[in-house]
């Protein structure tokens, strides 16, 4: 096994990664420290100066309501980093450990669980993510909206996101049962366990780190695609998706107030996307002899 | 009787293939589509389908598979049923001003009155018999109706994408992995991970500014010909074809490192002919497994493309219906969803016995 601090070297000497890394941090203390370092609050409103250019006191100017955009987004991305992390944690848990489980015993149980899936996966995510949001809503009482948003967009993320990822460790599993490698440690006397978290797990990492780069990012995706379509979070509280949704119908007029949330948006996608990348090079010891 | 399935099956393959290029290419440039043309296209695919699955001795499978898909398809429509009743709040509550009378009578007409296990009954006595029921919001408008005109637009749309995806992901993950560590493979690689990042609702606007009003070659809106379906398409496209990019260069390289390879180069193979043969078959089967999900997300992207270009297809009907609790659309489009993508699982599952005879379906 490596060490960590080998680990920490690679991480510092593959620079795109490394920068990456960085952002996402940067971009994570942003959001924690978001009451902290905006300049006003999300819902502030100026309305003399509504839709101004940027100025020293608006570094972005103003919406259409006379809201400091840079506010905005610097509270904006609280929700897309929590609903992003969070739920690829989660999900990812659920969805390793289903996974193998299920391709590792086969048979019946195999089919009862992935029959359980298919009927998962044959209601659209989007839909299913909607109507699962949805009950939250009416069943759970919270009192901040805000935060019953943040809720229910994880909840229901999570409870929908984690089959994906099943299916492929299911996969993979099946087809790494049929190679030498699993046949040689079961006849040296090997434990289901073992083979399964010793053997298997090692050898199907580079998927599981690949659908975990893809994970975060198209977490974040869908709060901001909620939030467009109108059933996440809404005006005047502020994320992403909101923001976007508030500005594309005018954008040959003002197209910095689509630009800028749509450029974090982008950015912080690709940051979490290149720096997965970087991480599998870094882990996957296949991979590695390779490059 | 060998010799003839394969002559049949080597005449016919080309045929359901260059049949489906042409119909997408026709309908593609908006010109009518002629009834033949989908009659040798159902007729030579459904025959191709039979000889593979005979040849593979699949057929209980398969029929095991469809059964399963009734099902599951009774399943999904009783949970969703369940959970949209169990949400408070009716489909005419909006409605001021409504007299006691005229709201009973309203929920008389649509069985709302009765109890929930009657309701459930009478739903799934009139879905036995291919009745969706009758929009609460469009009056006097069946279900059938609606998904009769919204359907194939929004089918169009996630073809268009598919072709987009593949034509475009796997040539530029191939090529990338044959120059590894190049300036093209570099480049290629960025260009996919940017595509992979760019939300559709982002880069949407900015190719309707750019592309129709700057340039002025697309129209920004609708679905009423050529110049309409491009940048819907590409749009819905672009992610999906950035992921097959990423997912075949990195098991193409992932499978690099297998032995056979090694072998095949030891015998002294030419390059070339390893990479096409040994490694191409092989590298194709996460893309397959993939290409489920992809299709389920081209399906749900279609919310958002259909909400920006204002194309007239389920995705619209869809959120409309939640919004207005329109329960008999929700259900009715939740099912065609469902059946659309359970037999994609099917032709995907099929297509891995096809390129990994290792894996046994039984």
């Amino acid at each position: 096994m490596k060490t960590t601090k080998n680990f920490y070297e690679k991480l510092y000497q593959n620079k795109v990664c490394f920068y990456c890394g960085l952002f996402i941090i940067l971009i994570s203390l942003c959001a924690l420290l978001a009451p902290l370092i905006s300049p006003y609050s999300f819902d502030q409103q100026f309305p003399s100066k509504a839709l101004e250019g940027s100025s020293l006191k608006h570094w972005l100017g103003t919406d259409h309501l006379g809201r400091d955009l840079l506010s905005r987004m610097i509270y904006g991305s609280r929700m897309s980093m929590a609903v992003g992390i969070f739920t690829a944690l989660i999900s990812t848990f659920l969805g390793v450990l289903y996974g193998l489980v299920s391709g590792w015993l086969g048979g019946f149980t195999d089919r009862i669980l992935m029959r359980f899936i298919d009927i998962m996966f044959s209601i659209p995510t989007l839909v299913l993510l909607i109507l699962v949001k949805v009950l939250f809503d009416s069943f759970i009482v919270i009192e901040h909206p805000e935060l019953k948003a943040l809720a229910g967009t994880l909840v229901a993320l999570s409870l929908v996101s984690w089959a994906s990822l099943a299916r492929v460790v299911r996969a993979q599993v099946l087809q790494s049962k049929e190679k030498l490698f699993v046949e040689a440690s079961r006849s040296l006397g090997a434990s289901s366990f073992r083979i399964i978290f010793i053997h298997i797990l090692p050898n199907i990492l580079s998927p599981i780190i690949i659908l975990i780069t893809f994970q975060i990012p198209s977490n974040i995706l869908f709060e901001s695609m909620l939030s467009f379509l109108g059933l996440g979070l809404q005006a005047p509280f502020s994320s992403w998706g909101v923001l976007v949704d508030e500005a594309w119908r005018s954008l040959s007029t003002y197209p910095r107030l689509l630009l800028a949330p749509g450029l974090m948006l982008f950015l912080t996608m690709l940051s979490f996307n290149l720096f997965g990348d970087g991480l599998r090079d870094i882990l996957d010891p296949q991979l590695k002899n390779q490059i | 009787m060998s010799s003839f399935f394969s002559w049949i099956e080597k005449l016919l393959g080309p045929t359901s293939l260059i049949s489906f290029f042409t119909l997408t290419g026709l309908s593609f440039f908006y010109y009518k589509i002629p009834f033949f043309l989908v009659f040798i296209f159902i007729i030579s695919s459904l025959v191709c389908f039979f000889i593979f699955i005979i040849k593979k001795n699949l057929l209980l499978y398969v029929l095991g598979r469809i059964l399963e898909a009734f099902l599951t398809l009774f399943i999904v429509s009783s949970l969703t049923f369940l959970l949209l009743r169990g949400l408070p709040g009716g489909p005419f509550d909006q409605e001021k001003n409504l007299a006691p009378e005229i709201q009973a009578n309203i929920e008389k007409k649509y069985h709302l009155d009765k109890s929930l296990t009657w309701q459930y009954f009478y739903y799934m006595k009139g879905l036995s018999r291919g009745y969706l029921g009758e929009s609460y919001k469009y009056t006097d408008r069946n279900i059938s109706d609606i998904l009769k005109d919204s359907l194939p637009v929004s089918i169009q749309l996630g073809i268009y994408a598919l072709i987009i995806a593949f034509a475009v992901g796997i040539p530029l993950g191939v090529f990338a992995a044959r120059k590894q560590n190049t300036f093209f493979d570099q480049s290629s690689m960025l260009l996919s991970i940017s595509g992979v990042s760019l939300p559709s609702f982002v880069i949407a606007p900015i190719f309707i500014l750019f592309f129709s009003f700057y340039l002025g070659w697309l129209e920004p809106a609708l679905w009423e010909g050529t110049l309409f379906y491009i940048l819907p398409s590409v749009v819905l496209g672009l992610r999906p074809a950035s992921i097959i990019a990423r997912l075949t260069r990195s098991s193409i390289l992932d499978i690099l490192s297998h032995d056979y390879v090694r072998t095949a180069r030891a015998k002294g193979l030419n390059e070339t002919s390893i990479f096409y043969k040994h490694i191409l078959k092989n590298a194709f089967l996460p893309v397959l497994t993939f290409s489920a999900p992809l299709i389920a997300g081209i399906l749900t992207g279609s919310f958002i493309i259909e909400k920006i270009f204002a194309i007239p297809g389920l995705g619209q009907h869809f959120i409309n219906s939640v919004t207005n609790r329109d329960y008999p659309l929700i259900l009715g489009t939740v099912l065609i969803y469902s059946s659309l993508l359970i037999l994609s699982n099917l032709i995907v599952d099929l297509l891995y016995t096809y390129f990994d005879p290792r894996i046994k379906l039984s």
